[in-house]
């Protein structure tokens, strides 16, 4: 039997927290949506001023993160030469999304959206780094 | 035949709601703070906490788009579309999603509530209203409807506090 690690409520705080800090350091409003493994929602939050597009699409670029263990940055790179996989269910490639990654597993991914999309990654990153 | 029995009760069901609409005239205001969704959210999962419950909450806008989630630790992967389904319809519809659930008991003349667009009739889902207005709204899932509903009910008695 394997054992796989799994994110839990206090850790979607944790991560939440910290990239709500990275976007109030910088004056941003942004939504942070963190998803499962298998592309659940476990933990949303949507700052005050961001839109309810930010919502959908930061759920959307978390969840392409989460299912197929990439960063959507790295998706948006793909489509480039390959525009046929845009066709591909489930992805949103657009830079803001990233799997968190856990002893080699991958337990979920953050998608963020409110402001550029490197911005949004910036944001995604801070909140990863708080996991420790 | 079918197309005159098709209208008429399409007719009853406008009125029904506008009935119903009546019950609660309450105008939609400014969405809920991000702050305020989170005390909601906290005193909901304390409520399920104490009873060893687990649930999926979630707090919408008055749109129905999501404001705040999130899913306690070991709660059923099912609720989680569940709670914002209910939160979606007390949102959109300005009224508990039990006022459907209830209905729908009531027999044959409430069925075309199953075909209402956004509409989850299960209890679990209540507006939220400061200051008179509707700002947004609470969906709970995870345990029985009527404890999903106590649970949705301390998040709004949080924000009354």
């Amino acid at each position: 039997m394997k054992n796989r690690p799994m994110l839990t409520l206090d850790d979607c705080r944790k991560i939440t927290a910290a990239a709500e800090a990275e976007a109030k350091k910088n004056n941003w409003n942004v939504c942070i949506a963190i998803l499962d493994d298998g592309g659940h929602l476990l933990h949303l939050a949507r700052m005050d001023g961001a839109t309810p597009a930010n919502a959908r699409i930061a759920v959307e670029k978390g969840r392409t993160a989460a299912e197929s263990r990439r960063s959507t940055a790295a998706w948006q790179e793909r489509i480039k030469p390959r525009p046929e996989m845009l066709r591909m269910p489930g992805i949103t490639p657009i830079q803001g999304g990233l799997p968190i990654v856990v002893e080699g597993t991958c337990v979920g991914g953050i998608g963020i959206s409110g402001v550029q999309s490197h911005e949004d990654e910036q944001i995604a990153a801070a909140g990863i780094k708080a996991l420790g | 035949m079918k197309v005159i029995r098709l209208v008429f009760a399409f007719a009853i069901s406008l009125f029904a709601l506008a009935a119903l609409a009546q019950q609660a005239p309450l105008p939609y205001g400014t969405p809920i703070s991000l702050d305020n969704a989170k005390k909601a959210a906290a005193a909901t999962a304390a409520e399920a906490r104490k009873n060893g419950w687990f649930m999926g909450i979630a707090v919408v806008d008055p749109n129905g788009d999501l404001i705040y989630f999130e899913r306690m630790d070991n709660t059923q992967v099912g609720s989680v579309r569940i709670a914002m389904r209910k939160a979606e319809t007390a949102a959109k519809f300005k009224r508990p999603s039990k006022v459907f659930q209830d209905l729908l008991a009531k027999g044959d003349n409430f069925t075309y509530l199953l075909g209402l667009e956004g509409a989850m009739p299960v209890q679990g889902g209540l507006p939220i209203v400061m200051d008179g207005k509707i700002v947004g709204a609470i969906g709970v899932s995870g345990a029985t409807g009527d404890q999903d509903s106590q649970c949705a009910q301390a998040g709004i008695d949080a924000l009354k506090k």
